[in-house]
């Protein structure tokens, strides 16, 4: 109810409505005028348009108009009235209407009436309500009087100023200007005109004018009131939570009451949030309001809505925006961490306070972060949330990184974060890369993060050198095998680098973050270094980084200082790292490695830093030389700093220095610089460290006394490789800068070598090393282990590093010619090698390696050396045959690895002069004496090894493989050769990484022939190359069925080509033809003959073809379906063909070759007809049986001269293609072909036709589809089908299992068979048919 | 561009031999005959029409360059006739297919003029001669 004391002092401010002429309190405006300025008038305007409009203005300004001051009500006060209750003035003449009706009410009412409403009125209203009406009606009545006199003074004033009856001109709203230049129209005016600037003129006397008057409202002392200060919202309760534990300094800062109904009591409830909203609103909070409750609360979208939008219903949807935004889902609880980056669980995130802590920037009701909230706040602008909550991420990673290890400590609570690993990360890094030029604690964390994400993410592979890590093939994530699933990803190149290097390289160069971030962020650098070279160069590139790296970690003050930093070996390591990446980054670090001289100048043990310290910074230093040795770079260092080498020598090679570390790095420098030695023109630049440098130095004769401080423990082993190899790398120099070929040199190593390897500690280290890499192979039968620790690997590579080494230094011992030595140099375990050579050659680890995870591909290296040091060896054994020896080679060869380019390039050229007419005798095979008068297999060289050399591109190659500069892996072991060309000494972690040979690759020379105009081997032959086409295929297919046969012979069938490989390279000798313009009659000259015609050519394909046929295949004759991979053209053709070309079109212009030059050519014509496996698509069938079944005619070939794998893929399963089977038909009944079908062609036609006629040869089972289909196929067959082939089909029979049924048996049914035939056919057929089946079927009951 | 001149497709050049027969040396009963300013048409027709002679074990034809205007036919006999002289009775043969042809669509065509409409598929049905082989209309290609 309301009373004059809840008037408030200053009441709500409303609108009104803008469309009432009369709303505006303000001075009732001059007649015409707008803004209080005379408006313009222009002449243009009509007397009847201005008298119209005059009339208009005449009207409006003597309208009823609201005397009263506009009455300003609270808002509650309003609303009590209705919002349809309206104080407008224009009602005037609705209240005068309305009181007179009341009148005439009144006046009809009886006295007690008018008594009864008294009291009714009164009771309603109070006591002296009475006295409040009167004074309402007498102020009305009295406004009512003055505006009426106002009224009546306007118009007076109005026809004082304007006498002329006709009213037309209204002088105040004439602009002066106009009635200067109408002095006429003065004239005719009574008064004077008014001056100018008169302000009757600008603001003209108005007939409201008399209205305005100040108004108060009417306040009493009690309306006056004052709050205390309080909450913004003063309905609302200060507090939310009560203060329940003590802590009086925590002030929640409001409580969230709007849809309390939805809280987390109702999270059982389904209903969707949004959806329950407005429905609990429109029930509960706005009709009650409307009716009896009173006002909603102040500050409710209720109340706002009716505040301000009385007009619009409730739960208009264009009122969305006054709600609460809706509390988050809190029925599935995401991930929470604390401030350590522990998952807090949620049953326990629920009930913890979360006004406790930092919690509080928890939005909702539980504590902790989720992982929204900390991306979201490590973008906050203030520093230490920022800080802070990069530190909670740090730990996450780091968290997520032992998940993905498989401790399962650290994976509880986060289990839900599987998967996502990846993601993560990547996000992290993002952040980590955004914070790390702040400085500060940000700074610190920022690298802290990205040192998590990227170097503690998988930090066993911070060893791993000698190969890029990225993009590994995609592993299948097992969850119980987090720990090598996925290794990469690629979120390392998720880094922006454009903006990491150049931010490093200033904060390396500020160097004010603390030295723990420094190094934290140096390894960073090295992970990603070692991630790709392409990164390694960039960084190598990177302005002013490698300067300031080396300013921070290697130039600090000698000697120490107590508080100066020490140097860090670490950043050697990187440099080493940047080194082996490619040649050019090898290059561009020389002069800033000069600065580690420094490390050179004094002996650990004499050194101003610690003994361990010096001794680290000594041997990573002499690594980073030993691999600049490698490309042949910086060996004058040799020279220049002779005096401290010498210095160190004398002190590695002495009892005091026991770290095997820096005497093996310092041996392996010595061979290195050995092997850069031996031809001065290989080092860039040349003449930089020379033979008799190094023979007056004496190395080697120091390396003796080297070998007596080993032992033949397992830790020494890998001192033993770099000694014997630097030891190999001098005999074989001597070889040929020595006197007499090197003889002395020899016979100074053996006289000290022979006794060592006949007793020493040499020979048990040759013997366990072959020991332990066959256990450890043994160990993992089925290839890559990933449950292998990294040590395991890493004794194998040592084993083989050992091996490969000593066979080596037993070959340096030989001289170069290739004849068995007299004797052996020193004893070796020649046939335990030998076992192990071939175990390890078939071993699944090398078989695929593509497949395993490219930082394990180094570790194939060694092995590959070893067997290939091997085979070399194998060779001067006496008990080698030449084709033994052919055999290893070829097998050898199918396992080199790109960097392994110079050996397999020995090897070929091995092979090619192995294989000459008297080895082929040996054989007892009779081979064209063409092959030998043209060159024999030499011919071949340029294109075997052709992938092997590096060649310039001229400028006139026409692009095909410009991939800019090729990419050249050195060799695990520098060769004099490869110093020049090496241009990286990693692997590549390409996905298509894979052996430099497939096994096809005898027959390589055919690609280039078929490519010749585009392969570039054509613009690099030798100048005395001048074989022909036909030379050429020839000695190839010589070479391969050399090599095939060589194979078998020696047990390795598993590397022999297989007969889709084979049958393909057939192809393409056919396909040599396709394009060519031969035949034509004096096209050029001399009558080119097709080459598959030559004999020898043709003889060398039938002897390669022979054993792939059906009759030769051991289960060729196997009636059963089967599909084998080596069977697949498909596959053997990708290779050849790319991935853009499918065999299908090849195919296609085989048959398209075949149909326009073949002659018939049998071999020719069984080359056609592999593609009719029931294993290959429908589409082959369909292209030789429908498309150009006319060829089909001169295709004689007889089924055992088929090539394939077994007969039963042919048979079965029956064709089931309607076009197929369609063509088949017309086949046999002599439509399509112009002679009769015979041979195997014909035997399939009448197969699959038969097979979908008879139910006893079909496969589905019984349907009434493949039935009508049977009865149409044998209707026309009968109707149209000669009798020889009508009773072929109809006598057919075939095994599904065991041996296949050869023409002619299958064409003769067993009595039984036949009468079910004809009882099927009578079961159906009309009368003449059945006569005619029975001609046939019913024979075999009287025979 | 460097397109050869539409008139080189046909018209024979200065004492250019329409026809060049080769007979092959080492296969035989067989020819590889070049003719000359002609393309796939003809060649197709020449081919299809041998294999329906039954002494003829193989033809093929091919056109080494699409745009040289030549075409290769190679043609192996059984020996009761030579390469060549198969070629020519395929040649009589084919122009007599191709005359009575031409005469049937003639008269089919006078035809259309008197009957107004002609009700027929005015390709004719298939099997209409021994040029389709297959049996098929081109339209199903």
């Amino acid at each position: 109810m309301m009373s004059e004391r809840d008037k408030p002092l200053v009441g709500s401010i409303f609108e009104r409505k803008p469309s009432s002429s009369t709303s505006a309190p303000s001075v009732p405006q001059l007649i015409g005028s707008t803004t209080g300025f005379p408006t313009a008038q222009h002449r243009s305007k009509s007397v009847f348009a201005r008298n119209r409009e005059a009339e208009q203005h005449q009207f409006t300004a003597r309208s009823p108009r609201s005397a009263e001051p506009p009455i300003v009500q609270t808002a509650s006060r309003m609303q009590e009235l209705g919002p349809s209750e309206k104080r407008d003035s224009d009602t005037d003449d609705w209240r005068t209407r309305m009181s007179e009706e009341n009148e005439r009410l009144v006046a009809a009412m009886t006295e007690e009436e008018r008594e009864e409403g008294r009291r009714e009125i009164e009771e309603k209203f109070g006591n002296n309500i009475g006295e409040l009406l009167r004074r309402a009606r007498m102020a009305r009545e009295a406004d009512e009087k003055k505006l009426k006199k106002a009224a009546t003074v306007a118009s007076l004033e109005s026809d004082l100023v304007h006498p002329l009856p006709d009213n037309t001109i209204h002088t105040p709203s004439v602009p002066p200007a106009l009635r200067i230049l109408a002095p006429g129209e003065l004239s005719s005016g009574a008064l004077s005109p008014p001056p100018i600037l008169s302000t009757s003129s600008t603001r003209p006397s108005t007939p409201a004018r008399a209205n305005r008057k100040l108004r108060f409202a009417d306040v009493t002392p009690n309306d006056v009131h004052i709050y205390e200060s309080a909450p913004p919202s003063p309905r609302k309760t200060p507090l939310a939570l009560p203060p329940s534990s003590g802590d009086d300094l925590v002030v929640s800062l409001g409580q969230w009451k709007g849809h309390a109904p939805i809280s987390i009591q109702s999270s059982g409830s389904s209903e969707p949030h949004l959806s329950a909203a407005p429905l609990n609103k429109d029930s509960s909070v706005t009709l009650p309001s409307l009716t009896s409750e009173g006002p909603p609360e102040e500050g409710t979208p209720e109340d706002i809505r009716r505040r301000f939008f009385p007009s619009l219903p409730t739960g208009d949807p264009s009122l969305v925006w006054i709600e609460s935004t809706p509390l988050p889902d809190l029925t599935k609880p995401s991930l929470r961490f604390d401030l350590n980056g522990a998952p807090i669980p949620p049953t326990l995130s629920a009930t913890l306070p979360t006004h406790l802590g930092l919690h509080h920037h928890a939005e909702g009701a539980r504590a902790g972060y989720t992982l929204d909230d900390i991306f979201l706040l490590v973008r906050s602008t203030v520093p230490a949330q920022r800080a802070a909550m990069l530190g909670i991420l740090a730990r996450i990673v780091r968290r997520l990184a032992r998940m993905r290890h498989g401790i399962s400590r650290d994976a509880e609570g986060i289990e839900e974060l599987r998967g996502r690993e990846e993601e993560l990360r990547k996000r992290a890094i993002a952040m980590g890369a955004e914070a790390m030029s702040e400085r500060g604690s940000l700074g610190s964390r920022a690298v802290e993060v990205l040192w998590e994400a990227l170097v503690g993410w998988d930090e066993e592979l911070m060893d791993v050198d000698g190969a890029e890590l990225q993009g590994d093939p995609p592993q299948v994530a097992s969850p119980d095998q987090g720990g090598e699933s996925d290794v990469m990803g690629d979120a390392v190149s998720y880094l922006p680098l454009q903006f990491f290097l150049p931010q490093t390289a200033t904060i390396f160069g500020a160097a004010d973050l603390p030295r723990l971030s420094l190094v934290q962020l140096l390894a960073v650098l090295q992970r990603l270094a070692m991630h790709s070279n392409a990164i390694a160069d960039a960084i190598t590139n990177s302005p002013s980084l490698i300067a300031n790296l080396l300013h921070v970690f290697i130039l600090t003050s000698i000697p120490p200082s107590e508080h100066a930093p020490l140097p860090v070996p670490a950043a050697i390591r990187l440099l080493i790292t940047l080194a082996s990446a490619s040649r050019a980054s090898a290059s561009k670090l020389l002069d800033p490695a000069d600065a580690l001289l420094r490390f050179l100048i004094s002996p650990p043990n004499s050194s101003p830093y610690s003994l361990s310290l010096a001794t680290t910074l000594l041997t990573h230093t002499l690594n980073l030389y030993s691999t600049f040795a490698r490309y042949g770079l910086y060996a004058h260092i040799a020279t220049t700093a002779r005096e401290p080498l010498t210095r160190l020598s004398s002190y590695i090679f002495s009892l005091e220095c026991d770290s095997r570390p820096l005497l093996a790095a310092y041996i392996s420098l010595l061979g290195a610089w050995t092997t850069c030695a031996s031809d001065p023109h290989q080092t860039t630049p040349p003449h930089e460290i020379l033979w008799s440098q190094i023979s007056g130095w004496g190395w080697i004769s120091n390396l003796a006394t080297v070998a007596r401080k080993l032992k033949q423990e397992h830790a020494d082993w890998g001192t033993w490789a770099a000694l014997w190899n630097a030891e190999a790398a001098w005999l074989e120099g001597a070889r040929h800068n020595g006197v007499r070929g090197g003889v002395e040199e020899r016979e100074g190593s053996l006289a000290r070598l022979r006794p060592a390897f006949a007793g020493g500690a040499e020979k048990e280290v040759v013997l366990s090393a072959i020991t332990s890499l066959k256990r450890m192979l043994s160990e993992i039968p089925m290839g890559y282990d990933s449950d292998k620790s990294p040590g395991f690997y890493g004794e194998m590579n040592e084993s083989a590093l050992v091996l490969s080494a000593v066979i080596r230094l037993w070959l340096a011992c030989l001289p170069l010619d290739k004849k068995p030595p007299p004797e052996t140099p020193f004893q070796l375990p020649f046939s335990l090698l030998g076992m192990l050579a071939i175990f390890s050659v078939t071993h699944p680890f090398l078989s695929r390696p593509s497949s395993i995870p490219s930082y394990t591909r180094p570790l194939l290296r060694p092995l590959v050396s070893f067997i290939a040091n091997f085979v070399l060896l194998s060779r001067r054994l006496p008990n080698t045959t030449s084709g033994l020896w052919l055999a290893q080679l070829s097998v050898t060869l199918m396992r080199f690895l790109p960097g392994d380019e110079d050996a397999a390039r020995d090897m070929l050229d091995a092979i090619i002069g192995l294989v000459d007419e008297r080895c082929l005798n040996d054989y007892g095979w009779s081979v064209p004496s063409e092959v030998w008068s043209r060159g024999g297999l030499r011919i071949l060289a340029p294109f075997l090894t052709f992938d092997l050399t590096p060649h310039a591109n001229g400028a006139g190659s026409d692009g095909e493989d410009e991939e800019a500069p090729r990419v050249r892996v050195a060799p695990l072991i520098p060769t004099p050769h490869s110093l020049k060309l090496a241009t990286t000494q990693r692997l590549p972690s390409l996905s298509g990484f894979s052996f430099l040979f497939a096994r096809d690759w005898s027959l390589l020379p055919l690609d280039h022939l078929l490519r010749s105009g585009t392969s570039p081997v054509w613009r690099n032959l030798p100048g005395d190359w001048d074989a022909s086409e036909t030379d050429v295929v020839r000695a190839t297919l010589l070479l391969a069925r050399i090599v095939r046969e060589s194979m078998l012979a020696n047990g390795t069938p598993e590397f022999a080509m297989t007969r889709a490989e084979v049958t393909f390279s057939c192809m393409k000798v056919f396909m040599l033809e396709h394009g060519q313009a031969q035949g034509a009659p004096s096209a050029s000259g001399e009558d080119r003959e097709e080459v598959f015609r030559d004999g020898a050519v043709g003889e060398l394909m039938e002897a390669l073809l022979l054993p792939f046929t059906l009759v030769a295949s051991s289960n060729g004759l196997s009636a059963s379906a089967t599909s084998d991979e080596q069977d697949n053209l498909e596959l053997a053709a990708a290779r050849f063909l790319g991935s853009g070309t499918p065999f299908y079109q090849f195919y296609t212009d085989f048959v398209a070759l075949y149909d326009a030059i073949s002659f018939g050519h049998p071999l020719f014509s069984a080359l056609l007809l592999p593609p009719l496996s029931q294993n290959y698509a429908p589409d082959y069938r369909k292209l030789l049986y429908d498309d150009t079944a006319h060829v089909l005619g001169t295709v004689r070939t007889p089924v055992e001269r088929v090539i394939g794998g077994a007969a039963g893929g042919f048979l079965w399963p029956v064709e089931n293609v309607p076009q197929v089977v369609g063509a088949q038909l017309s086949l046999l009944v002599g439509r399509r072909a112009r002679v009769p079908i015979e041979g195997f062609v014909r035997w399939m036609a009448v197969h699959h036709i038969a097979a979908n006629v008879w139910p006893d040869l079909r496969e589905d089972p019984p349907s009434s589809i493949a039935d009508e289909r049977g009865r149409k196929l044998l209707e026309a067959l009968v109707n149209q089908g000669e009798y020889a082939v009508v009773r072929e089909v109809t006598l057919y029979w075939q095994r599904r299992e065991g041996r296949v049924v050869l023409p002619p048996v299958c064409f003769d049914l067993k009595p039984v068979r036949r009468r079910n035939r004809l009882d099927w056919v009578r079961f159906w057929a009309k009368s003449d048919l059945v006569q005619r089946m029975q001609g046939l079927l019913g024979a075999g009951d009287l025979e | 561009m460097n397109a050869p001149n539409r008139y080189e497709l046909y018209v024979l050049d200065e004492g250019e031999k329409p026809v060049e027969v080769t007979e092959d040396t080492k296969i035989p009963n067989a020819a590889t005959i070049k003719i000359v300013k002609q393309d796939h048409t003809l060649a197709n027709m020449i081919r299809d029409q041998l294999h329906s002679m039954p002494q003829v074990l193989f033809a093929g034809y091919k056109v080494p360059h699409p745009l040289h205007p030549y075409f290769l036919v190679k043609i192996q006999t059984d020996g009761t006739i030579t390469p060549t002289a198969a070629l020519e009775q395929a040649c009589t043969k084919l122009i007599g297919t191709l005359s009575s042809l031409e005469a049937k669509f003639k008269r089919e065509f006078s035809f259309k003029d008197v009957e107004g409409v002609a009700t027929e598929d005015p390709y004719g049905t298939s099997n209409t001669g021994p040029t389709w082989v297959t049996g098929r209309d081109y339209m199903d290609f």
